[in-house]
């Protein structure tokens, strides 16, 4: 039954000191976070790094987490604040790469052609470096997360309307590129 | 339909949440509006690629770095010792310690420490000679101050005396000319009834003795 303990139970274990607790805690939530930071970063080493800091941040703060809350929704806030604020150290003059647009218009695969993994990846990380960080975080949250506007701009701290002006300026910005990439091809 | 009935539309489609109506209300929005069906297909392929995404393998990491792990106490200790030194450096500044060898060993001084007990006394007694001089100066201003004080007082109670006097003289004075004013009348008024007594006293003797020498005749005769 041990493997069967609720991330509250693996919490309240390692606020009391228990490792094992925090390990099992770490590796049931670490690929949602890795493949979140992956998605921000752009970058395999970023992501650790960004991941690392997600977890360190976590347990600093574990005694701030309510028995009753969901660790999923906190640990992505948590996810998205860091995000943030490694994006700002890491590579602050590096918003919208446009040189993306290249290589976009190039891999862009037309809407009734199948993708396989490693293209969709590709394909979604190349888009996802055409966005600024704002919005980015938008666009994970909504579609790789599916959560509402509302809760996206609870976790941000920004009002729901940012969010939506965010969200439809990357729509507005991917679907211009996504346009010259169907003619392209 | 406007832009913002169409963007609430696009959001409850993302959402799952159009009812039957609402989507065949939608799908002829977008039908009519090409820039909308745009932006809706742009969506949708993004939200296709999401969920096709399958994910990374996490690689190798510490799940347990070091700075997660309760730190050991010597780490601890460690940790404080640059501060602890510099506090300890910064109190031996601010207090003047000084560290002197003698036959006895090392000696720590603080402050003014190590001035010898011949100097202290020296110390001590300018001090008290500078204090015996301030007292008798203090002393003597006293005195001082006192004797003006009772000067002024005395030059101050001769005068009000001397005011007094004056001022009772003058008094006195009015009072002894009304008293002699009133003496002298009062004798010239005696002085006159006696004056008119007396006038008529010799006016009756003078009566009686032409009296007499008219009998003295008249008996010759």
């Amino acid at each position: 039954m041990l493997g069967m303990d609720s991330n509250a139970a693996l919490i309240g274990k390692a606020m009391d000191g228990s490792m094992s607790a925090w390990e099992r805690l770490v590796k049931r939530h670490e690929r949602l976070v890795y493949n979140y930071t992956y998605r921000m970063t752009g970058h395999a080493d970023d992501a650790a790094d960004l991941m690392q800091e997600v977890f360190f941040a976590v347990f600093r703060n574990l005694h701030q987490f309510r028995a009753d809350g969901n660790f999923k929704s906190w640990l992505l806030r948590i996810a998205s604040n860091r995000s943030i604020d490694f994006h700002r150290r890491k590579r602050p003059d590096q918003d919208a790469n446009d040189e993306a647009l290249e290589i976009v218009v190039d891999n862009m695969p037309r809407p009734d052609e199948a993708l396989n993994r490693n293209e969709t990846r590709r394909l979604v990380m190349r888009l996802l470096e055409i966005l600024n960080h704002d919005q980015r975080i938008v666009i994970e949250l909504k579609f790789f997360q599916q959560m509402t506007f509302d809760d996206i701009a609870r976790d941000l701290s920004i009002s729901s309307n940012t969010v939506k002006s965010r969200f439809y300026a990357a729509i507005r910005h991917l679907k211009s590129h996504m346009e010259v990439a169907d003619v392209a091809n | 339909m406007s832009q913002i009935e169409f963007q609430n539309m696009l959001e409850k489609y993302l959402d799952q949440e159009l009812s039957k109506n609402e989507r065949a209300t939608f799908e002829k929005m977008l039908r009519e509006n090409s820039e909308w069906a745009a932006e809706f297909h742009t969506a949708e392929r993004l939200k296709n690629m999401a969920n096709q995404w399958r994910d990374i393998e996490v690689p190798n990491w510490n799940r347990m770095p070091h700075s997660l792990k309760p730190p050991s106490l010597w780490r601890t200790w460690l940790n404080w010792l640059p501060l602890a030194m510099g506090t300890a450096l910064m109190l031996a500044v601010l207090f003047n310690v000084q560290v002197s060898r003698t036959t006895d060993g090392f000696t720590f001084t603080f402050g003014n420490a190590g001035i010898k007990q011949e100097q202290l006394d020296a110390i001590e007694a300018k001090f008290n000679d500078q204090v015996k001089l301030i007292k008798k100066e203090h002393s003597q201003q006293l005195t001082y101050a006192l004797n003006d004080f009772a000067a002024e007082q005395d030059a101050s109670i001769e005068q009000a005396i001397l005011d007094y006097d004056n001022q009772s003289r003058t008094l006195r004075r009015s009072e002894y000319n009304e008293l002699l004013a009133g003496w002298r009348k009062q004798r010239d008024l005696d002085l006159q009834v006696i004056s008119n007594r007396y006038h008529d006293l010799y006016d009756a003797s003078l009566e009686t003795r032409n009296g007499l020498i008219t009998l003295a005749q008249y008996v010759k005769k």
